[in-house]
């Protein structure tokens, strides 16, 4: 049986101000150009965390954030992880976020279904008061 | 990138502004006022904004984006964007913003060539 | 797979034997914090150090820098002990510095108490082989590509003929060379043939859909053609509704529609420079 193993790019990212952002972009764009993603999946990868970063800002206005990169390998390809966590108040209606057209606050929503789309991977975990975790894998062609 | 490194250049009656490089939220905002300022002072006939120096547009930017073109256009001046990338095009629609309200085109040329139609045609 | 009327020493002997005579594969143990304990002929034909040389070092010296950075020979120990056994493939080195892509298979030794005592590690050399997937791979590709070109009709008209099912993968690709050949020619109006796609499900419908709304984001415009009329009645069931856009019966109407846009986008350029004087 094949076993993922994931090697660190070794890069753990605080989200706590708007510029931090950027830095995410960078990183991923980073760990998608080594894993060998082409210009169009890196473009997904990286709006999807921009998405992603974002809600964290957005929603856990009190709660610690912060964004972790890997690189995941399974026999036939490789691929970037990255993983969204915040101690915020988390979802209410975890169904209702992943559809479309959700809305909160006259904003987009919380982004969850774009980013979905976006990636090859998407696992959200979230109750009110534990905080929100998202998980995203994009894999190399 | 600060904002004051993002030119606002003047051809002809026509506006023409770049956005480049990886924008953080308060650069994108502060371009979006300095348009919005130019343009009431100096009543162009036509605007466009340039994106072909960004390698991404996330929802937040699509929003200030919409909102640049729809302030423009209640200023009185045709608006176009031009220059969205194939990556950034194919990502947009599959991130799934609205996007069919602007009009695009391909470069500076053609969007001049559609800001004169538009104007033509009253828009 | 015990002998018990053989001496437990020959037995030993017999064992030893047979791992030498595995050249193919690199079989050693490693102790309990990945120091090589055994090596094997096979194991010097694939990493290119003597039982001397090898013997006591940290499993890790067969790894490539950035992977012993990770700690990647750590994770893998730990993932084997959690997992029962790991099979994994990745880049290693042998002591001529050559890389080389290894097929490995660690599996934990455990005492009678279960705990773990040491590895065993099974490795190959399957450079040759990923190369020639990696060949394949890039053959399959261009063989994509040439079925399905992107063709300049007309200045500033693209057609995308289209043959075949549409999966996931090959209709991004397609996508995406469409909009390069926009980029490319300047190119205002596109036309996309399906003549050649068996069926238009809601699936195929929605990358047309997301291949239209992307070249309209680029300026130009699409056209639709070759959709036959069962196809077209098929379509209304499932509910597939296209919106606005414009689609032919035949290729030579869609160019002529084409055509016809691109006059129009000049003619009115002009009489709006009329207008403005210019």
């Amino acid at each position: 049986m094949a076993v993922e193993v994931a090697e660190p790019t070794g890069v753990r990212i605080a989200i706590v101000a708007e510029a931090d952002l950027i830095l995410i972009r960078q990183t991923l764009r980073a760990a998608a150009d080594r894993a060998g993603l082409g210009l169009v999946d890196q473009t997904r990868l990286i709006t999807a965390g921009s998405e992603l970063g974002r809600n964290i800002l957005t929603y856990a206005t009190d709660g610690r954030g912060r964004m972790e990169v890997e690189q995941v390998r399974s026999t036939s390809r490789v691929g970037v992880r990255a993983v969204f966590a915040d101690d915020g108040p988390g979802i209410p209606d975890l169904e209702l976020a992943l559809t479309d057209g959700y809305s909160t606050a006259g904003s987009l929503g919380l982004g969850l279904p774009g980013a979905r789309r976006l990636v090859d991977e998407l696992q959200v975990t979230s109750a009110p008061g534990s905080g929100t975790t998202v998980v995203i894998v994009k894999w190399g062609r | 990138m600060s904002d004051t490194q993002v030119p606002i250049m003047q051809i002809g009656d026509t506006l023409l502004t770049s956005l480049q490089g990886d924008l953080d939220d308060t650069t994108v905002m502060s371009i979006e006022e300095r348009l919005t300022g130019e343009v009431a002072r100096r009543n162009p006939t036509g605007v466009l904004i340039d994106v072909s120096g960004l390698t991404m547009i996330d929802s937040f930017i699509a929003r200030v984006l919409a909102r640049m073109v729809g302030m423009v256009r209640l200023l009185g001046s045709s608006v176009a964007v031009v220059g969205i990338q194939p990556a950034v095009a194919i990502t947009l629609v599959e991130l799934g913003v609205p996007m069919g309200h602007l009009d695009t085109a391909l470069n500076a040329e053609q969007g001049l060539a559609l800001l004169k139609r538009l104007q033509a045609d009253g828009r | 797979m015990a002998d018990t009327a053989q001496d437990p020493v020959d037995q030993l002997r017999d064992l030893r034997a047979m791992l030498d005579a595995i050249v193919d594969y690199s079989v050693i143990r490693l102790d309990a914090q990945g120091r090589v304990m055994t090596w094997s002929p096979g194991a010097q034909a694939l990493k290119g150090y003597t039982a001397d040389e090898a013997i006591g070092q940290p499993v890790s010296i067969f790894y490539t820098e950035d992977d012993r950075a990770a700690g990647l020979a750590d994770r893998e120990m730990r993932t084997a002990r959690e997992s029962g056994r790991v099979e994994l493939e990745g880049w290693r080195v042998a002591k001529d510095g050559r890389r080389f892509w290894a097929s490995v298979t660690l599996a934990p030794i455990r005492d009678g108490a279960g705990e773990v005592t040491g590895y065993v590690k099974v490795s190959r050399d399957l450079t040759e082989r990923r190369e020639q997937e990696l060949r394949l791979q890039r053959q399959r590709d261009e063989i994509m590509e040439l079925s399905t070109p992107v063709i300049r009709v007309w200045d500033g008209v693209l057609a995308l003929p289209i043959i075949g099912t549409l999966d996931s993968a090959r209709a991004s690709r397609l996508t995406e060379g469409l909009l390069e050949g926009i980029a490319e020619t300047q190119a205002e109006v596109v036309i996309l043939d399906v003549s050649g796609v068996p069926t238009i499900d809601t699936q195929v419908a929605q990358h047309l859909l997301k291949t239209v709304q992307a070249a309209a984001l680029m300026g130009a415009a699409s056209i639709l053609c070759g959709v036959r009329p069962e196809t077209a009645q098929a379509m209304v069931h499932l509910g597939i509704d296209l919106g606005q856009l414009r689609s032919r019966n035949t290729l030579r109407d869609a160019l002529a529609l084409a055509m016809r846009l691109v006059r129009e986008r000049v003619r009115t350029n002009s009489a709006a420079d009329l207008l403005t004087g210019q």
